[in-house]
């Protein structure tokens, strides 16, 4: 009887043993920053006084969010780059993973792929430098050449609001349009052939294989990938705190750096709390259609 | 009549394919030039690094390499980086992939499973919401600017990522292996360590490298964890860029420094890149 019991127990305790360390790690890492992030935004923080938690203001740093015009700036500039680089990368992304595949031979594409995965694999923050050096002023090599071609007169591309979004599009399009393309290849390399000699016997045309075959067994795929690409894109930090800093002025001052700014330069923990939960909400929207659009390929 | 049609058809297909290989010229070389220009710069003098126009042929040098990594502090900063980055590995794997197991192999005990998976995907993009309590709790018990508090960090931020991707790697082999040796008379704990685990040897290994690059690469919790003699190499490289002057031959030593283990480790999987670079999502 009791043997029985004993089996029992273990048999009920076994998978836990597994799973409590991660349980350990989610409890003490993400719900206690949440409700103390809560709290904090609720609080007025002194700079002048760190070590005190403040008063008690009810939602006035959420007020104060809505009503500061660099928020609003750094959510529009958090868009318009995101609003560009994300169907450059994905369009330019795609068409890279379909000539690879269909215009290609095995070896040369194999080839291929080692030298196209430099930009995705270097650091941020090197990305960042590295431009960073090709756009300087006066002696960066993208600026001698533009000059040469009679563009760029005045200096960086980085130093003018004018050109310092397109110039960090730019560079955030170089470093991960391979990373969509990459994905989407494996997607065509692991298509099924039968469909394709299905319709090859009824004498489709490859635009109809594409629209019809190809297209919706990647859709799945597509979803995934940009939705990976949306969040990190609303994520900018790393490159833009390397190359521009959010200036000139504040012109490119993404909603993360912008969130960076409000807590850790300010030190205002009650208002940065309250951008930061602004911010976790969005990324947490995202990661529910992320996690939607995965669940559902299986 | 025949042979030319033909021909003429051979020729179109050719235009097609000339027109595909220029545009993967110019796509691969617009990929790998800043890399190169990077590379060729790190070998240049001062004078080089500011001739215009830009020189490609000049005479290398070390100097460079030397003054970061011997003269300025880079070596320890180096050494950080990969301590962080072992230790994290190693701590991540040994509270994930227990985890993952689980989840591969408990499907009808967790019955929430798709909450919990939630919560890990939350996890998949870490804010300022996690950085400022992890920022003052390190504060408070005196470890902030210490190498540990940045291995917890890497710790947290990757655990989502190492479940994601070996509970695929369990998924692949049948749950009957396990179920054998336990009628065989072994326990679930040692049919994990000593049947399924040494199976997924190349998964781990893979896991491990993910990790390892991200750790590596990892800017913004380094950023705000570690300070002085205990940074990393991504937060101590724009160091080198001073409102006095940039070192620009230093800079682009270190850069080369950073880049080239991780393309090295990045080419030893790409046969699993894109498993995991999509966190598991595409097989």
């Amino acid at each position: 009887m009791s043997k029985i019991n004993w089996a029992r127990a273990k048999r009920f305790w076994t998978p836990w043993l597994f799973l409590v360390p991660t349980l350990i790690v989610i409890l003490v890492l993400d719900l206690y920053p949440f409700f103390t992030i809560w709290d904090f935004s609720l609080r007025s923080w002194s700079f002048g006084h760190p070590e005190s938690m403040g008063e008690p203001v009810g939602l006035l740093n959420y007020f104060r969010m809505m009503h500061d015009m660099t928020f609003w700036d750094s959510i529009k500039v958090t868009l318009t780059i995101f609003g560009i680089a994300l169907p450059v990368e994905f369009f330019l992304g795609f068409f890279v993973a379909l000539v690879l595949y269909h215009k290609v031979s095995d070896r040369i594409r194999k080839i291929l792929i080692i030298p196209l995965l430099i930009p995705l694999t270097t650091a941020p923050v090197v990305v960042g430098l590295v431009f960073k050096y090709i756009f300087q002023g006066d002696f960066g090599v993208f600026t001698y050449y533009a000059n040469l071609l009679g563009f760029f007169r005045e200096g960086s591309v980085l130093g003018s609001p004018n050109t310092v979004l397109p110039a960090v599009t730019i560079v955030e399009v170089w470093h991960w349009t391979f990373f969509i393309g990459l994905i989407l290849l494996a997607g065509l390399l692991a298509l099924p052939r039968e469909p394709y000699e299905a319709a090859a016997m009824d004498g489709a045309t490859s635009w109809m294989k594409f629209k019809y075959i190809t297209f919706p067994f990647l859709k799945p795929l597509m979803g995934i990938v940009v939705i990976l690409r949306a969040m990190d894109l609303m994520r900018l930090f790393d490159e833009l705190y390397i190359l521009t800093g959010g200036g000139p002025g504040t012109s490119s001052e993404s909603l993360m750096m912008y969130t960076y700014r409000t807590n850790f330069v300010w030190w205002d923990f009650g208002f940065g709390g309250a951008v930061s939960l602004f911010f976790f909400t969005i990324i947490l929207l995202m990661s529910l259609v992320f996690f939607d659009a995965t669940s559902r390929k299986d | 009549m025949t042979t030319e049609r033909r021909s003429v058809k051979k020729r179109k297909i050719d235009l097609v394919g000339i027109a595909a290989y220029v545009f993967l010229a110019a796509f691969t070389f617009l990929s790998v030039f800043p890399w190169f220009w990077n590379l060729l710069s790190s070998f240049k003098t001062t004078t080089d690094i500011w001739a215009r126009p830009p020189l490609f042929i000049f005479d290398p040098t070390l100097n460079n390499y030397y003054s970061a990594f011997v003269t300025r502090n880079f070596a320890l900063f180096l050494k950080n980086t990969i301590v962080v980055g072992l230790a994290a590995t190693a701590l991540c794997l040994v509270i994930g992939v227990p985890a993952a197991y689980a989840f591969s192999r408990f499907k009808t005990f967790i019955g929430n499973n798709q909450l919990f998976f939630f919560i890990l995907t939350t996890r998949m993009a870490p804010g300022f919401v996690e950085i400022i309590p992890l920022y003052l709790i390190f504060k408070n018990i005196g470890l902030l600017g210490s190498p540990i508090a940045l291995v917890f960090a890497h710790v947290y931020v990757n655990l989502a990522f190492v479940i994601w991707l070996m509970k695929g790697f369990f998924d692949e082999i049948t749950v009957d292996l396990d179920e054998r040796a336990m009628i065989d008379g072994a326990s679930r704990i040692r049919a994990f360590f000593q049947l399924i685990l040494p199976l997924t040897l190349p998964g781990l290994v893979t896991t491990a490298i993910f990790v390892l690059i991200f750790s590596w690469n990892e800017f913004l919790f380094a950023l705000i964890l570690t300070g002085g003699l205990s940074r990393t190499l991504p937060v101590a490289i724009p160091g080198l860029v001073t409102p006095a002057g940039t070192y620009w031959g230093e800079v682009m030593a270190v850069a080369t420094v950073i880049t080239v283990p991780i393309l090295i480790f990045a080419t030893a999987v790409r046969k699993y890149l894109v498993r995991g670079l999509t966190f598991g999502a595409v097989k």
